[in-house]
C-alpha cells in the first residue's frame, strides 16, 4: 500500500520536478550567456530544447541566444509568446529591449566581412559607406587579438551601426542623458558590437578605433567569462583599440588630451579611483572624467603589460577566468599587491614625464548639428581675432585669397598657433594660393594637440598631397577617414595619393559616390 | 413626237406649226418683259441712289422716275406688239427652214398643195400628196418644238434679272434704312406749291419751347418770333400764329438734311379773317421749315420765309483732374489725394475714376452719382483719397488714371467725357530698399577689393619701388571711386525711407571717414619725392593706417548690411501686423454691412497678407548662410505655421463662418506677435553681438533717460499731490463764500456754450471739429464743477478749456486765411471761436482770482516739500546735462537721432522753470513745467527708438494736392465788366427777351 502511495506521490510530483529541472537548466543556459559563453550556452540549449521545446524558460533562453546572435525579430516573437506566461520584470524588460532593437534594425542593410567573422548592419543610406571599412578594421583587430590574447569568438559577431545616439539608448540600458553627458558612443553587449555613426557628431569621432575597442571588450568578456572588472576591461580595450592598425610591437598611443589630463590629474592628485569606474565608464560625471579614466586604465594596463607587451595580459585574463580576483591575478603576473600596484603605476606615470600641454582645450564630444561658420566665428572669444577672421573670410569669399591670408595671419597670431579653427582656415587659404608648405606649417602645431580633428587632418593630408609627399598625405587622410569618412575630399585625396591601384579604385568610387570631383 | 395614227397628217402639221409659233411668241414676250423689268429695276435703283445723294431733288426725281417708268412700259408694249406681229406662220417656217431646209421645202409644198387639195380638184396625185404630208408629219414628229426654240435663249435675260434682284437684295440687306428712306422719299415727294407768295401767310408767330425734362430748364415763350429756332433735341415746339390770308389748310413742311420733308398739318381755328394756326413738333435734327397752305380758292401757296431750326448741342461734361506730379514714383501702400472739378451745361449724373495698370483692363470706380429725385447739379467739386493698397499693384509698373464725367442727357443718350490722364509709377518700397542694399553690397565689395590691394601693397617683397608707387597711385584712384560710391549710397539712403536714421548716420560717418582718409592719402602721395624704398616709407605708414581704416569700414559696412536685412525682416513683420489690423477693421465693417464689395476687399486683404508672408519667408531663406542662424531663427518662424493659419482663415471666411474667423484672427494675432517678438529679438541679438559698444552705450543711455523720466514723473506726482491738497483746502474754505460768484460764472459759461453751438462745423477740418467737440465736453465738465462748487476742479477745467480754445482759434485762423485751401472755415466761425476764447479767458481769470494763492494755503510741511522738490529737480537737471554731454560724444554719439538735442534742451529748460516756480511756491506752474519736462524725456526715448527703425510709416505717404476753389471758376473781373457794359446797350426791337436770355446764359 505504501509503495503504491509512494509511487503515486512520485508520479504526481515528477512533472513538477521535471519542470523545475527545465527551469534550472534554462537558467544555467542564461548564466552561460551572462558569462559570455555563447557557444556553450547554445549547446546546452539544444539539448534542453529536445526535451522541453515549449517550456517558457527554454523559449526565453532561446530568445536570448537569438538576440545575442543578432536575430532580433525571431527573438522578439518568442518573447512575445512568453511575456504573458512569465510576467517577471526581467522578461518584460527583455521583451521590450528585443522588440525595440528589432524595430530599429528592420530594413538595415547587412553585409558579411571578408573573413566571414562579422556580420555588419547599418541603416540604408550614407552609413552604408562605413560597412566595408568597419569590416576591415574588425578583421584586422580579430587577427591581432587572436595573436595577442589567443582568443577569437567562434560565432559570427553581429555589428550594428546606428544613426543617432538616441538609437543606442533604445537598444541598451544607457539613457540618452548618459550618452550625451559622458560621450559614450559605442557598446559591447549581448555578444554584439553597437556603435553610433560618426555622422551623428559634428566633428565625427575615432569610430574605427572604437569598433576595435568594443571588439576587444568582446574578446575579454568571452575570455574571462565576464569576470574582468570594469577598469581592467576598459584598460585592455583602450590598450588594444589601435592595435589593428599599429605596427607590430608598437606601444599603444596616448593622445595629447590624455597626456594632458593625466599630467593635470597627477599634479593635482585627482586621479579617478578604479572603483568609481564601476559599473560603467558611462556613469562618470562628465566627458572629461571619462577621458581621464580611460587614460588612466590604458596606462595601467600598459604598465601591467610592461616590456613583454601582451603575454602578461593573456595570463592575467586567464587567471581571472579561473576565478582569481583581479588583484590576485595582478599579483600573479606582476608580483604586486593592489596597493603596491597602484603606487607603482603612479610612479610609472610620473616617470613618463607627462606634462600638461599649455593652452590645450579639452574637446568634448558634441552631438547634434554641425555649427555654422557664423556660429563658430561668434564663438571666438577675442574680439580682435573675430574681426580679423571675419575680414579674412570676406576677402576669401571674394577670391581675394592672398589678402585673406594676411588677415588670417593676424587672427592666427593673436589666437595662438594651436587654434584649430583659425589654423585650418589659414591652411586652406594657403592651399588656395598654392603654398602647401605654409599650410603644413600652420597645421602641424594644431595636430600636435588635436590629432582627433578630422578637418585639420584632411587639410593636412591635402597639403601634403599638393606638396608631393604622398606618404604623409595618405597617413593624414587615413586619420581623417578614421574620424569622419563622409567628407568627399578624404576619399578623393586618398584616390590621388594612394599607390595601390585597388585602393585608388576604391577611393575613387567613394569619391564619386559622395559627389567629390577631386580625383584624377 | 409622232402624230397619233388616227389624225390626218395635215392636222398634225398644223398643230405642230401652231405650237411652235406659240412657243416662240411666249419666249419673246418673256424676254422683252425681262428686259423691261431689268431696265426698270436698275433705273429705279439709280434714281433712288441719285435721290440719296441729292436729297433736295426728290420731287424732280419722282417726276423722272414716273417718266422713265412710263417710257419703259411703253417700250415694252411696243415690243410685245412687234413680237405678236413677228410670231406668225411665215416666221415659224423661216425658223424651221434654218434648221431643216428640206423638210421646210416639203412642208411648204405640202401646205400649198393642201390648199389646192381642199378645192377637190388637185392637179397632183393625192396619194403622193398624202405620202408627202405623212412624211412631213412624221418627220416633224421627230423634231420637238423646244429644239427649234430653246428656252435657253432666255438665259441672258434671266442672268440680268437675277443680277438686278441680287443688287436689290444686297442693298436691302446692307443698307435697308437708306433704301427705305429713299423709297419713302420718292414716294412722298410732292411738288412744291405751285406759287410762292410775296407776302407771308402767317404773322405774329409765337413759339413755346418745352425743353427736355432732364435739362430741368424752364419752358420758354417767344413772342413775335422770327420763327428761327435754336433748341436742343427733344424740345417740343408749339407754335401759334395768326393767318394773314384766308386759308383752307396749313402745313408746316420741315426739310432736314438727309431726311425726306416732313409735313405737319397745323390746326386752323377761328372764323373768317381771324384765323389762328396752331401746331407742335419735336426738334430732333437741324433743318429748315416753311409753311405751305391752300387758299380758299384752292390755290396751293407757300410762305416766302424759310426758317431755320438749329440744334443746340448738349455738350459733354468738362472734367478736370488734379493729382500729384505726373509719373511720380509712389509705393503700393501710398494714399494719393486726387482733386477734381466737373461741370456740364445741363447737369451731371455720375463721376468715375478710371485707371489701368500697364496694358491691363480698365477699372472704374464710381466717385459720385447725382441723387435721384433732385436736380442734377451742373458743377461738382471734390477730393478723393485714393488708397492704392486696395488695388493689386504688386507687380509694379505704370498706373494711368483719369476721371470720367457722365451727363444727364436722356434724349440722345448720356455723354461721357474724360479728364486728362495722369500717371503714377508704382514701385515697392522694398524695390527701392533692394537697390540701396545692392549699392551697399557693391560698396562693400569695392571696399574689400581696395583693402586687399592695400594689404598686399607692401607685402610683396620683390616688387620694385617705382612699381609699388604706381600701384599705390592706382589704389588711390580706386579709393576715390569707393568714396564716390559711398556718397552715392548716402544719397540713396536718404531717399530710401526703409533705411533707419541710425543707419543713415552710420553710412554718413563712414563716408566722412573715407573722405578724410582719401584726402590724407592724396597728400602723402603728393609729398613723395622719389620712389626708392626709403622715400616710400611715409607711404608704407600711411598705407598701414589706410588698412586699419578700411578694415573698420568693411566690417561696419558688412554689419550694417546684415543689420538692415534683419531690420527689413522686422519691418516685414510689422507690416504683417498692420495688415492684420486692417483686416480686422474690414471684418468688423463687414459684420455691420455685408456688401459684396467689402467681401472682395477682405479677400484681397487676405491675399495680400499671404503675399507679404511669403515674401518674409523668402527673405529668411535668402539670409540663411550669410547671417548666423541664431539671428534668423528661420525654423522657429516656420514652426508658427502662419501660411496654414492664413489659409484656414481664408477658408473660414469664404464659408461665412464668422465665429471661426474671429477665432482664427485671434490665433493669427498671437502668432504674429510671437513672430514679431522673435524678429525683434533677432535684431537686438545681432546688434548686441556686432555693435556691442554702440549697443551698450545706447542701452546705457536709454536706461538713463528712462530713469530720469521716472524720477521726473515722481517729482511731478508729488507736486501734483501738494496742489490737490491745497486746492481741496481752498474749496472747502471758500465753498460758501464763493457760491454766488460761481453761479455767475455758470451764467457766463452758458453764454460761452451758446457761442460754441453757433459755430458751424461744416467748414472746419475734421480734426478741428473733433477739437470743438472736446471743448464742448470740457464746458460740461466745468459746469459740473461749478455746480458742485469745487473751485479747484473748476479752475483746472477752465484752464483746459481756455487752452483748448486758444489752440482751436489759432488753427482755425490759420486755415481761414490760407487761400490755398479748397475749403476754408468761414470768418464768422472764426469770430465766434475768438469770442468764446475771450469768454473762457475771463472765466479762468475770475476763477483764479477767487482761488486764494498757494502762499496763503500751503502748510509749512508742504512748503518744505516744495523746497525739497526743487533741490531734487535741480539734481535731476544736472544728471540731464551729463547725459547730454554723453550723447554728444563717444559710442553713444548720435544714437538718439538728430532731434535729441532739442528734446534735451526742452527738458532742461522745463526743469529749470519748474525749479524756479517751486522756489516761488507756485506749485501749479511748477507742475506744468514738470509735466512738460517728463513729456520731453518721453519724446526723447521715442525718438531714440524711431531713429533705429525705418523712416517710413505704415500708413504710407500722402501727396497733398491743391484743388482750386469755386472762386477760380468765376469769370474774371474784366470780362464781367465788359458784359455789364454790353448789357447796358439797348437791344434791337423785339429782341429784348432773347438778348436778356443770352446774357443770362453767358454768365451762368
Amino acid at each position: 500500500m505504501a509503495l503504491v502511495v509512494v509511487c503515486c506521490a512520485l508520479v504526481s510530483i515528477l512533472p513538477a520536478a521535471s519542470r523545475a529541472d527545465v527551469r534550472v537548466k534554462a537558467r544555467q543556459v542564461e548564466q552561460l550567456l551572462d558569462d559570455w559563453r555563447l557557444t556553450a550556452a547554445e549547446k546546452s540549449l539544444e539539448e534542453l530544447e529536445r526535451s522541453a521545446p515549449a517550456n517558457p524558460y527554454v523559449k526565453r533562453a532561446r530568445a536570448r541566444v537569438l538576440f545575442h546572435h543578432g536575430d532580433h525579430a525571431r527573438a522578439a516573437v518568442l518573447l512575445q509568446q512568453i511575456v504573458g506566461e512569465q510576467s517577471d520584470p526581467d522578461t518584460r524588460y527583455l521583451a521590450r529591449l528585443v522588440s525595440s532593437t528589432a524595430k530599429l534594425v528592420r530594413g538595415y542593410v547587412q553585409q558579411r566581412s571578408a573573413g566571414g567573422h562579422f556580420l555588419l548592419r547599418a541603416a540604408p543610406g550614407p552609413d552604408e559607406l562605413l560597412i566595408p571599412f568597419a569590416a576591415e578594421t574588425l578583421e584586422a583587430a580579430r587577427d591581432r587579438l587572436l595573436a595577442d590574447l589567443g582568443h577569437a569568438p567562434k560565432h559570427t559577431v553581429v555589428v550594428e551601426i546606428y544613426g543617432q545616439p538616441k538609437d543606442l539608448a533604445r537598444v541598451s540600458p544607457l539613457t540618452e542623458e548618459d550618452i550625451r553627458r559622458t560621450g559614450t558612443i559605442a557598446l559591447c553587449k549581448y555578444q554584439r558590437l553597437m556603435i553610433v555613426s560618426p555622422r551623428a557628431l559634428p566633428r565625427g569621432y575615432g569610430w574605427r578605433d572604437t569598433l576595435a575597442h568594443e571588439y576587444a571588450h568582446l574578446v575579454v568578456s568571452q575570455l574571462t567569462h565576464d569576470r574582468t572588472p570594469i577598469w581592467l576591461h576598459e584598460g585592455i580595450a583602450k590598450y588594444f583599440e589601435a592595435r589593428w592598425r599599429a605596427a607590430l610591437g608598437a606601444a599603444p598611443p596616448l593622445a595629447p588630451a590624455q597626456r594632458h589630463l593625466l599630467a593635470q590629474a597627477l599634479a593635482q592628485k585627482k586621479l579617478i579611483p578604479f572603483a568609481k569606474m564601476h559599473p560603467s565608464m558611462a556613469k562618470l560625471p562628465d566627458q572629461r572624467s571619462t577621458a581621464l579614466a580611460f587614460a588612466q586604465v590604458q596606462t595601467a594596463v600598459d604598465f601591467l603589460a610592461g616590456k613583454r607587451r601582451n603575454k602578461p595580459l593573456k595570463r592575467l585574463l586567464l587567471a581571472l577566468r579561473e576565478g582569481a580576483t583581479v588583484w590576485e591575478a595582478v599579483r600573479r603576473i606582476s608580483g604586486l599587491s593592489k596597493h603596491a600596484f597602484q603606487s607603482a603605476w603612479r610612479v610609472h606615470l610620473e616617470k613618463r614625464g607627462l606634462k600638461p600641454l599649455p593652452g590645450l582645450t579639452f574637446m568634448r564630444r558634441n552631438f547634434g548639428e554641425k555649427k555654422s561658420k557664423e556660429q563658430r566665428i561668434a564663438a571666438i572669444k577675442r574680439k580682435r581675432v573675430r574681426r580679423y577672421f571675419r575680414l579674412a573670410d570676406m576677402l576669401r569669399r571674394r577670391k581675394l585669397t592672398r589678402a585673406a591670408v594676411l588677415e588670417y595671419h593676424k587672427a592666427h597670431e593673436l589666437s595662438g598657433r594651436r587654434d584649430a579653427f583659425i589654423g585650418n582656415a589659414l591652411a586652406r587659404a594657403k592651399l588656395e594660393i598654392g603654398d602647401p608648405h605654409a599650410a603644413i606649417a600652420a597645421l602641424l602645431p594644431v595636430i600636435e594637440y588635436y590629432p582627433e580633428l578630422a578637418g585639420v587632418q584632411t587639410t593636412l593630408g591635402l597639403a601634403y598631397l599638393r606638396a608631393g609627399d604622398r606618404r604623409h598625405a595618405v597617413e593624414h587622410l587615413k586619420v581623417a577617414l578614421r574620424i569622419n569618412p563622409f567628407t568627399p575630399e578624404v576619399h578623393c585625396g586618398l584616390a590621388n595619393a594612394s599607390s595601390e591601384s585597388a585602393e585608388v579604385e576604391r577611393f575613387r568610387a567613394i569619391c564619386r559616390q559622395l559627389g567629390g570631383g577631386g580625383s584624377r | 413626237m409622232l402624230w397619233p395614227s388616227m389624225r390626218p397628217p395635215l392636222d398634225t402639221i398644223q398643230r405642230y406649226l401652231s405650237r411652235l409659233t406659240r412657243r416662240r411668241l411666249g419666249l419673246v414676250l418673256m424676254r422683252d418683259l425681262g428686259i423691261a423689268i431689268t431696265i426698270l429695276g436698275m433705273g429705279l435703283l439709280g434714281i433712288l441712289l441719285a435721290g440719296l445723294l441729292e436729297p433736295d431733288a426728290w420731287v424732280e426725281l419722282r417726276r423722272g422716275a414716273a417718266t422713265f417708268g412710263i417710257s419703259v412700259v411703253g417700250l415694252w408694249l411696243v415690243a410685245v406688239l412687234r413680237a405678236l406681229h413677228g410670231c406668225r406662220y411665215e416666221a415659224t417656217m423661216t425658223l424651221l427652214a434654218t434648221r431643216h431646209p428640206t423638210l421646210t421645202d416639203n412642208l411648204r409644198s405640202a401646205l400649198e398643195l393642201a390648199v389646192e387639195a381642199h378645192t377637190g380638184r388637185p392637179r397632183f396625185s393625192l396619194p403622193l400628196f398624202r405620202a408627202l404630208t405623212v412624211d412631213c408629219a412624221q418627220r416633224l414628229g421627230h423634231i420637238p418644238p423646244s429644239a427649234l426654240s430653246p428656252a435657253r435663249r432666255l438665259t441672258p435675260i434671266a442672268v440680268s434679272l437675277s443680277l438686278t434682284a441680287l443688287l436689290w437684295a444686297m442693298l436691302a440687306t446692307l443698307a435697308p434704312d437708306p433704301l427705305a428712306r429713299a423709297v419713302q422719299a420718292l414716294r412722298l415727294a410732292h411738288p412744291t406749291a405751285s406759287s410762292l407768295r410775296n407776302e407771308p401767310l402767317l404773322g405774329d408767330l409765337r413759339l413755346h419751347l418745352a425743353y427736355p425734362a432732364y435739362m430741368a430748364r424752364p419752358a420758354r415763350k417767344v413772342q413775335n418770333s422770327t420763327g428761327q429756332i435754336t433748341a436742343p433735341p427733344g424740345t417740343r415746339v408749339t407754335l401759334e400764329a395768326e393767318a394773314l390770308q384766308p386759308l383752307r389748310d396749313l402745313v408746316l413742311v420741315f426739310e432736314g438734311k438727309q431726311r425726306p420733308a416732313q409735313h405737319t398739318p397745323l390746326k386752323l381755328s377761328g372764323k373768317g379773317t381771324q384765323r389762328r394756326a396752331q401746331g407742335a413738333f419735336v426738334v430732333s435734327t437741324p433743318g429748315r421749315y416753311y409753311f405751305s397752305a391752300r387758299l380758299v380758292d384752292g390755290e396751293r401757296v407757300r410762305d416766302p420765309a424759310q426758317r431755320r431750326i438749329d440744334i443746340e448741342p448738349d455738350a459733354a461734361p468738362t472734367v478736370t483732374i488734379y493729382g500729384p506730379q505726373d509719373d511720380l514714383e509712389v509705393s503700393p501702400e501710398n494714399i494719393i489725394e486726387v482733386g477734381y472739378t466737373a461741370s456740364d451745361d445741363h447737369g451731371l449724373r455720375e463721376l468715375r475714376l478710371a485707371y489701368r495698370l500697364g496694358l491691363g483692363a480698365i477699372e472704374r470706380r464710381r466717385l459720385w452719382i447725382a441723387n435721384k429725385g433732385e436736380r442734377p447739379p451742373r458743377r461738382h467739386v471734390d477730393k478723393l483719397e485714393w488708397n492704392l493698397a486696395a488695388i493689386d499693384l504688386s507687380q509694379g509698373g505704370r498706373l494711368e488714371y483719369w476721371l470720367e464725367g457722365v451727363d444727364n442727357n436722356v434724349v440722345s443718350g448720356p455723354k461721357v467725357s474724360r479728364s486728362k490722364t495722369l500717371h503714377l509709377r508704382i514701385f515697392s518700397p522694398n524695390d527701392r530698399h533692394d537697390r540701396t542694399l545692392a549699392t551697399q553690397r557693391q560698396l562693400l565689395d569695392a571696399a574689400l577689393k581696395l583693402l586687399a590691394g592695400r594689404l598686399l601693397l607692401f607685402d610683396e617683397q620683390n616688387l620694385a619701388p617705382d612699381r609699388r608707387l604706381l600701384r599705390a597711385k592706382d589704389l588711390h584712384r580706386q579709393q576715390k571711386r569707393v568714396l564716390d560710391a559711398a556718397r552715392d549710397l548716402e544719397n540713396k539712403m536718404r531717399e530710401d525711407r526703409q533705411a533707419s536714421a541710425a543707419t543713415l548716420r552710420a553710412v554718413a560717418h563712414i563716408r566722412a571717414q573715407l573722405d578724410k582718409h582719401t584726402a590724407t592719402d592724396a597728400q602723402v602721395l603728393h609729398a613723395i619725392g622719389g620712389h626708392n624704398a626709403h622715400q616710400l616709407r611715409p607711404l608704407a605708414r600711411e598705407n598701414q593706417r589706410q588698412v586699419v581704416t578700411f578694415e573698420d569700414v568693411v566690417l561696419r559696412l558688412a554689419s550694417l548690411l546684415d543689420e538692415q536685412k534683419l531690420q527689413r525682416l522686422r519691418s516685414a513683420g510689422e507690416r504683417l501686423m498692420a495688415s492684420r489690423r486692417q483686416l480686422q477693421r474690414l471684418i468688423n465693417e463687414y459684420r455691420r454691412a455685408r456688401s459684396p464689395e467689402l467681401k472682395q476687399r477682405i479677400q484681397a486683404e487676405i491675399a495680400r497678407l499671404q503675399r507679404q508672408l511669403k515674401e518674409l519667408m523668402m527673405q529668411l531663406a535668402r539670409m540663411e548662410g550669410s547671417i548666423a542662424d541664431e539671428h534668423i531663427n528661420a525654423d522657429a518662424v516656420a514652426s508658427l505655421a502662419l501660411p496654414q493659419q492664413l489659409a484656414k482663415l481664408d477658408a473660414l471666411f469664404r464659408r461665412g463662418d464668422m465665429k471661426g474667423v474671429d477665432k482664427a484672427l485671434a490665433e493669427l494675432d498671437a502668432q504674429l506677435q510671437s513672430m514679431g517678438g522673435m524678429l525683434e529679438g533677432n535684431l537686438e541679438g545681432f546688434r548686441s553681438e556686432r555693435f556691442a559698444a554702440r549697443e551698450r552705450a545706447f542701452g546705457a543711455a536709454m536706461d538713463q533717460v528712462h530713469d530720469l523720466q521716472r524720477q521726473q514723473q515722481r517729482l511731478t506726482r508729488r507736486t501734483g499731490d501738494i496742489i490737490t491738497r491745497y486746492h481741496h483746502r481752498a474749496s472747502e474754505m471758500l465753498r460758501h463764500q464763493v457760491a454766488p460768484q460761481l453761479r455767475a460764472q455758470r451764467k457766463e459759461l452758458n453764454k460761452l456754450s451758446r457761442t460754441l453751438d453757433n459755430v458751424q462745423g461744416r467748414r472746419l477740418a475734421a480734426y478741428q471739429r473733433d477739437q470743438l467737440n472736446r471743448i464742448k465736453g470740457r464746458v460740461k465738465l466745468l459746469d459740473r464743477a461749478l455746480l458742485q462748487q469745487d473751485l479747484a476742479q473748476a479752475l483746472e477745467m477752465a484752464q483746459l478749456l481756455h487752452g483748448g480754445l486758444r489752440t482751436l482759434r489759432d488753427d482755425v485762423r490759420e486755415d481761414a486765411l490760407d487761400r490755398s485751401l479748397w475749403r476754408r472755415p468761414t470768418l464768422r466761425a472764426l469770430r465766434r471761436i475768438r469770442g468764446a476764447t475771450s469768454q473762457a479767458a475771463e472765466i479762468e481769470t475770475d476763477l483764479e482770482a477767487l482761488l486764494p494763492g498757494p502762499q496763503r494755503l500751503l502748510t509749512p510741511t508742504e512748503r518744505q516739500n516744495l523746497r525739497e522738490g526743487r533741490r531734487k529737480q535741480q539734481r535731476l537737471q544736472q544728471e540731464l546735462e551729463k547725459l547730454g554731454t554723453k550723447l554728444g560724444e563717444g559710442p553713444a554719439k548720435g544714437a538718439f537721432g538728430p532731434r535729441a538735442r532739442q528734446n534735451l534742451q526742452r527738458a532742461g529748460t522745463m526743469m529749470d522753470e519748474a525749479a524756479r516756480q517751486l522756489l516761488s511756491l507756485r506749485p501749479k506752474l511748477a507742475h506744468a513745467a514738470q509735466r512738460e519736462a517728463g513729456d520731453a524725456l518721453g519724446e526723447l526715448r521715442k525718438q531714440a527708438h524711431r531713429s533705429r527703425a525705418p523712416r517710413t510709416s505704415a500708413s504710407g505717404r500722402r501727396h497733398r494736392v491743391r484743388i482750386p476753389g469755386a472762386d477760380d471758376f468765376k469769370a474774371p473781373d474784366a470780362f464781367r465788366g465788359d458784359l455789364l457794359d454790353a448789357m447796358k446797350e439797348p437791344a434791337p426791337p423785339g429782341y429784348d427777351g432773347p438778348v436778356r436770355r443770352y446774357y443770362r446764359e453767358l454768365v451762368r
